[in-house]
């Protein structure tokens, strides 16, 4: 199998014993790596209504066959498990250099499983697989972590958690190189259950790739020609915050949250104002397109903030203070913290104090209690125990649920349903709860030529970009690469040393988030699972360019009805044998 | 009349790299199409175009005094 080393590593916490096995050739061919074969493996082997936090979930780290070569963007990593936070399968995406370094040592993926009896670490040095004491480490953030690791290992690239995944928060994500993180649906808690603090890994290997000369120079012709072009050096000029600039122009960008969707102090923490703070430029392995600004700002250094950090601990918050932005961020990232999530459960603890709901002792624009609020949540202590189980559940305990923005359990990004109608539908029926990387159509509606504000074609124009993002996230292509499903078939068929075709990624990536969707429903979800927040249906916006708008809920039926019956479910949200049977689930 | 220009991210090429461009309409009635062509902006590569804050269409006539924003299309998010 050209560009995969064909190999799992499978480690046993529990009676500390690793082993290996040839990766699954079909399950390959069929779902090629990444997303879609780290949650194959979990729909084989995970037991319907096994509890994320036990010793029976399992963690998959999953490289892809491009990974570890020169084909542009293809430097991350995919971590799986089912979801602490929602229930649901959870893959995410982490960038750096974790990934080749793991296929260097020899492995395609890496399966863990069982709970340690105390807290350790793995250390990956090709063959030479160590669980090695965590004792030192435990309590302490990630940052100190992977500082302490290098100092004891020398040249490594490691995965660790901090206080929120040791505590098993719902919201704790995994970090890799300080700033790079497996942010959503807890997968740092994951982690945190089998008592595992880090995994550390080397590699001396390589891959084998056919006619290694002439792909190389086809792969650097394609990156003149089509990764380093205006559609992608966006990324580069000025990273994800740009988006700021554009979602408040368009009325999507939430504000104290989500009751309104523009930001009276957007320029405070737009692109300019990331890029007074910029000091250089960094990329994740094989990527030219550099998208991470790392910043300092008074006393902070941080590579970041990012867009959903600027929208969902900024605006969402009512925070206008870049500073206490970049701070926040710092904060979150040792801690290991998803500022997605953290942000939301900020901004509704401020709106539940506003409203007397409960007094939780924060409010907008509160930049001092804001601060705390990382370090509060992420050791359970004062208010932070109750903000630690996210927005759902404070929901229930205290009240506001219709305005408690989360879907399945998962708090949402930083995009407006009500003034981009199709990122509703992203959310509402995307795998892991409310994620804008399973499909992202506010670049071509609120953003481009398509009507926001209308339920007709929509449920297409998802289903198109899951598909898409499914079989990118399996192949892992970065997804800032704006690249066809011809060019990932060209450049799939010389390192795979075989004919890929467009339609053949186009059925892979149809199949894999069916097999997602195929998890979920084996967990008990269905079609009442897919929905949004009360406040999306009911509450109209009073700012900018959405002022007056809402997503009907009538509306919001017809494009879940539609999106069914073009996805070949029922009228639940069930996939049919007719669909399982064509895509050989 | 002059128009003020903001080319955002990698558009930024195509006015020299200088942000904003003060743009001198040639004559009444410019369709602000004209002045894209003019700096050679791929069409392909503009998201969307903002005439005084507004999200608008590029075959909008410019009278002068205009404040125009053209961002470049992003992907991922």
């Amino acid at each position: 199998m050209m560009a995969y080393t064909g190999k799992v590593l499978r480690i046993d916490l529990t009676t500390g014993k690793a082993s290996t096995e040839p990766l699954n050739k079909e399950w390959a061919k069929e779902y090629l790596g990444g997303k879609g074969l780290s949650i194959k493996y979990l729909y084989e082997e995970l037991k319907p209504g096994v509890d994320p936090l036990s010793a029976d979930n399992k963690l998959i780290l999953m490289t892809g066959p491009m990974t570890g070569t020169i084909v542009p963007n293809s430097g991350k990593l995919a971590i799986a498990a089912k979801s602490p936070a929602t229930g649901t399968i959870l893959d995410c995406s982490i960038g750096g250099h974790f990934a080749n370094e793991l296929k260097y040592a020899g492995y395609d993926a890496v399966i863990i499983e069982g709970k340690a009896k105390a807290p350790v670490y793995l250390f990956i040095d090709d063959d030479i697989v160590e669980m090695r004491s965590a004792a030192d480490l435990w309590g302490k953030g990630a940052h100190e972590t992977e500082h302490l690791i290098a100092d004891a290992l020398g040249d490594v690239i490691t995965l660790a958690i901090g206080q929120a995944g040791e505590n098993l928060l719902p919201m704790a994500c995994i970090s890799s190189e300080l700033y790079r993180q497996a942010g959503r649906g807890g997968i740092g808690a994951v982690m945190g259950s089998k008592n595992l603090k880090a995994v550390a890994v080397w590699g001396s290997g390589g891959i084998e790739i056919p006619n290694i000369r002439k792909v190389s120079a086809a792969l650097n012709k394609i990156k003149r020609e089509d990764t380093m072009t205006d559609d992608n050096m966006w990324a580069y000029s000025d990273g994800t915050p740009m988006i700021v600039d554009l979602s408040q122009s368009t009325g999507i960008l939430p504000t104290r949250n989500f009751q309104e969707g523009t930001f009276d102090q957007y320029k405070n923490i737009n692109s300019d104002a990331v890029k007074g703070t910029l000091k250089a430029k960094k990329a994740c392995y094989a990527c030219p397109l550099a998208c991470s600004n790392y910043v300092k700002k008074g006393k902070t250094e941080v590579e970041g903030p990012e867009y959903e950090t600027l929208a969902l601990c900024g605006s969402n918050c009512g925070i206008g203070d870049l500073e206490a932005v970049i701070e926040f961020n710092r904060l979150c990232d040792d801690y290991c913290l998803d500022t997605i999530s953290a942000g939301n459960v900020v901004a509704f603890a401020m709106e539940l104090t506003e409203k007397g709901i409960h007094d939780f002792g924060i409010r907008f624009g509160d930049v001092d209690n804001f601060l705390k609020m990382p370090g509060l949540i992420s050791t359970r202590e004062g208010t932070g125990a109750d903000l630690a189980e996210g927005v759902r559940a404070i929901a229930k305990k205290y009240g506001g649920n219709d305005f408690a923005m989360q879907v399945k359990g998962l708090e949402i990004p930083g995009y407006e349903p009500r003034g981009s109608w199709s990122m509703g539908l992203a959310y509402g029926t995307a795998d892991r709860g409310a994620c804008h990387m399973r499909a992202w159509p506010a670049a071509v509606e609120a953003f481009g030529d398509i009507d926001p504000f209308t339920s007709e074609g929509k449920a297409e124009l998802v289903i198109g970009m899951q598909d898409d993002n499914a079989v990118k996230f399996s192949a892992i292509f970065c997804d800032f690469w704006a690249l066809s499903t011809e060019r990932m078939a060209e450049i799939l068929s010389m390192l795979l040393d075989r004919e890929v075709t467009a339609a053949e990624l186009t059925k892979i990536g149809e199949r894999v988030y069916n097999l997602a969707r195929l998890f979920n429903e084996r967990e008990g979800f269905e079609r009442k699972d897919d929905y949004l927040p009360e406040r999306i249906y009911s509450d109209k916006l009073t700012t900018g360019a959405t002022e007056g708008k809402l997503l009907p809920r009538e509306e919001y039926d017809k494009m879940l009805a539609e999106y069914y019956q073009l996805r070949g479910w029922d009228e639940n949200g069930i996939i049919t044998d007719m669909k399982k049977k064509e895509l050989n689930l | 009349m002059q128009i003020t220009l903001h080319l955002k991210g990698p558009l930024k090429k195509y006015g020299d790299n200088i942000e904003p461009l003060t743009i001198e309409l040639e004559h009444t009635q410019v369709k602000l199409r004209e002045i894209i062509e003019q700096l050679e902006i791929p069409a392909s590569s503009i998201s969307f175009i903002q005439i005084n804050g507004e999200k608008s269409d590029p075959d909008t006539v410019l009278t002068g005094g205009e404040v125009v924003v053209v961002n470049p299309r992003v992907a991922g998010g």
